[in-house]
């Protein structure tokens, strides 16, 4: 028995629709998802073009992009008026490519560029001060784009869609029981503008349990779903600090044990890489042994599309394995192509 | 096809609660003919579901009873429910008024006494109410202590039946919160949750109930040794807000807050968890607002157009207001003003009559 109503979280979700753009993304990708679990961005342009979508990209130094800067903005050391003209100049470079939402697979990212875009929307003075530095610095013209969505938007919208591709759904082989997923959002997502911004809001988003429930998996409710992965850039960057991500790691580990869950789903890459590696780290410093697999929503739609776990998936970047997942599920592997297999 | 003859009344009461109940008894004291209109299916409001009132743990039941039994014996009194205004004209001798069943009334004067709504705890996300089976609200804790409720008055878990033995209490909710356009005090929850936590204390000893609170305002006569009471019967103040409700494997709430006193966080596992909700202007308040040309507050609730001297007045002559229409008011407040109203009325018809 759900210790919850169906019926009552739904129309909570409900509350809060994003209209998410069916088309017309220009990509920009994450400073550290790509060094990290690299395949969670690959699988994206692979995904978009499966399902013909029109979308575009530019990340490479000749063509002028940058790092958004949300990285130092939130480490307190850029002023907000630099990330301000640094996101505007990205801004512009996007409508050269004549594409209209910006889509990007960070959700600092996502959360700077909603951020910026309410200060320019409701600080006409500011407004007019970057409009002058962007012209004056690099003689483009600011364009406040009217769509931002991130890439787990993009799934979330399009998740029947891809469903109907998939090989595979979130169902143990064994026993065809639901698998039980733990979804974790990233703060920058869900609670920066949750009325405007998140699907579902932040107490009950829906972006990945959506992709979740549609995918074939039962979502799992727990005191901690909400608490932050600890991953915080004062922490995870000031070495003295880093005890704090650890602690809330595993406050939400234990937390969530309880309810058995199959494995966690999330849509930020620092919460990907701290969710995964600090188990590591809470087994080495408490003896405890969750060792849930943690996956990207781009990862779950790889391994479930039928794609290689290793070869496109990349699952060799994980710190907890992911392959007792795979066997849930049924996926079928070849360990030779591991780059940890057995001499 | 001829239109029917408009039925003529003296008086007319938009609302059947007991302040609407109070005033047509009021009025019939003065010698004045009184229509009640209701619009639910039958009189006495929300007070008939109330089995004990705070601050004297008297029946509520029994009060509004009594009320509609001497309404139903007075010949100056008729009463239509299931019925609602839905147009209204200025005539010589007072007003015409069209309803929801296509009636037509003449009235000399209109009393609003349509009462408030409960806050819907599901705005308030973060408490999980309805969605924890567990969380539920005020009223419905009332009724889970109602003998004649669906518990026969047993504390059960809506999620599994057992007996809720600790449970908590979140006062303030949907009221006193800016982030949810209440910004107002609604004055009554403090006490009907008191009262609650007494209730629980009471038929359970070893029961624990915890409220979590912001102030207590407890201001009425008996009321803060009511509050007393509940202190010396253990049920535990912690001063703070809570921060989210979650639920655990087996239905349990787990409750987060912030202890302000002790300046440190604070958690809990509760059986049952009671959201102390707010109240809020009745749902059809901009309509009668629209309907009747009368004003209201910033607030939502009706406004008179001098809290000082002339409470009871709109800006619209031969239309007063009584009861919670005007804010919040505890259920002997409401029959003070249904006092208060009707010699307003009589005042009035007598100045005007034709």
């Amino acid at each position: 028995m759900n210790p919850y109503h169906l019926a009552g979280r739904e129309s909570t979700w409900q509350k809060h629709i994003k209209d998410i753009p069916v088309d017309n993304y220009f990509l920009t990708l994450s400073c550290i998802l790509g060094s990290f679990y690299p395949a969670s961005e690959t699988m994206v342009p692979k995904v978009f073009d499966l399902l013909g979508l029109r979308w575009a990209t530019t990340h490479t130094s000749h063509n002028g992009w940058s790092c958004c800067t949300a990285i130092g903005y939130h480490g307190d050391i850029m002023p907000i008026e630099a990330t301000l003209l640094t996101v505007a100049r990205l801004w512009a470079l996007a409508q050269e490519a004549g594409m209209e939402v910006i889509t990007p697979t960070c959700v600092t990212s996502f959360g700077t560029y909603c951020e910026c875009q309410e200060l320019l929307e409701q600080e006409p003075e500011l407004r007019g001060r970057i409009a002058r530095l962007l012209k004056d610095t690099c003689g483009r013209k600011l364009v406040i784009p009217r769509r931002l969505a991130h890439v787990s938007d993009v799934y979330y919208q399009h998740r029947e869609r891809l469903a109907g591709h998939f090989q595979y759904r979130l169902i143990e082989a064994a026993t065809g029981r639901p698998l039980r997923v733990v979804d974790h959002i990233g703060c920058h997502y869900a609670k920066l503008f949750p009325q405007r911004h998140a699907v579902g809001g932040s107490e009950y988003c829906d972006v990945l349990a959506g992709m979740v429930r549609t995918w074939g998996g039962e979502n799992v409710d727990y005191p901690e779903r909400r608490h932050c992965c600890g991953m915080g850039f004062r922490q995870c960057m000031i070495p003295p600090n880093r005890g704090a991500t650890m602690a809330s790691v595993h406050k939400k580990l234990k937390s969530m044990a309880p309810f058995k869950p199959d494995l966690i789903v999330t849509n930020c890459p620092g919460c990907q890489v701290f969710m995964d590696k600090e188990q590591w780290a809470v087994h080495e410093m408490t003896g405890e042994k969750y060792f849930i697999p943690v996956i990207t929503y781009q990862e779950l739609a790889g391994i479930l599309l039928g794609w290689d776990p290793y070869e496109v998936v990349g699952i060799d970047f994980h710190t907890v394995p992911v392959e007792p997942l795979l066997d849930k599920i049924g996926i079928p592997y070849d360990r030779e192509k591991s780059w940890h297999r057995e001499p | 096809m001829s239109q029917a003859a408009a039925e003529k009344h003296t008086v007319m009461v938009v609302g059947g609660g007991v302040t609407g109940l109070g005033i047509a008894l009021a009025l019939d004291g003065l010698g004045i003919e009184t229509l009640i209109l209701e619009k639910g299916p039958s009189l006495g409001g929300k007070v008939k579901d109330y089995d004990k009132i705070f601050p004297d743990f008297v029946s509520g039941r029994d009060i509004v009873n009594e009320l509609i039994a001497r309404v139903e014996r007075v010949p100056r009194i008729s009463c239509r429910t299931g019925t609602v205004m839905a147009g209204l004209k200025e005539t010589d001798t007072g007003y015409a008024v069209s309803t929801n069943d296509h009636q037509r009334l003449e009235v000399g004067a209109i009393v609003l006494a349509s009462g408030f709504e409960v806050f819907d705890a599901r705005l308030q996300e973060e408490y999980g109410y309805g969605i924890y089976p567990n969380v539920i609200n005020g009223p419905e804790l009332e009724s889970y202590l109602d003998p004649h409720g669906p518990t026969g008055g047993r504390l059960l878990r809506p999620f599994d039946g057992k007996p809720a033995r600790r449970v908590a209490i979140i006062f303030c909710v949907g009221s006193r919160s800016k982030r949810l356009g209440n910004p107002y005090c609604s004055r009554i929850c403090c006490s009907y949750s008191t009262k609650q936590a007494i209730e629980i204390m009471e038929r359970d000893p070893g029961a624990g109930v915890t409220c979590f609170y912001m102030d207590i305002r407890t201001y009425g006569r008996g009321f803060e040794e009511m509050y007393q009471y509940a202190q010396n019967l253990g049920v535990k103040y912690i001063r703070g807000r809570v921060s989210e409700c979650s639920v655990l494997p087996e239905g349990d709430i787990q409750v987060r807050a912030e202890n302000t006193l002790l300046g440190k966080p604070v958690q809990g596992v509760f059986d049952l968890v009671s959201l102390s909700v707010g109240m809020m202007p009745c749902a059809d308040a901009a309509c009668l607002a629209d309907l009747l040309g009368i004003e209201r507050g910033k607030d939502g609730f009706f406004s008179g157009v001098d809290q000082y001297r002339a409470p009871h007045d709109t800006r619209r002559e031969g239309i007063f207001l009584a009861g919670s229409v005007t804010g919040l008011k505890p259920i002997h407040d409401c029959l003070n003003e249904a006092l208060s109203v009707a010699g307003r009325v009589a005042a009035y018809l007598n100045n005007h009559a034709g």
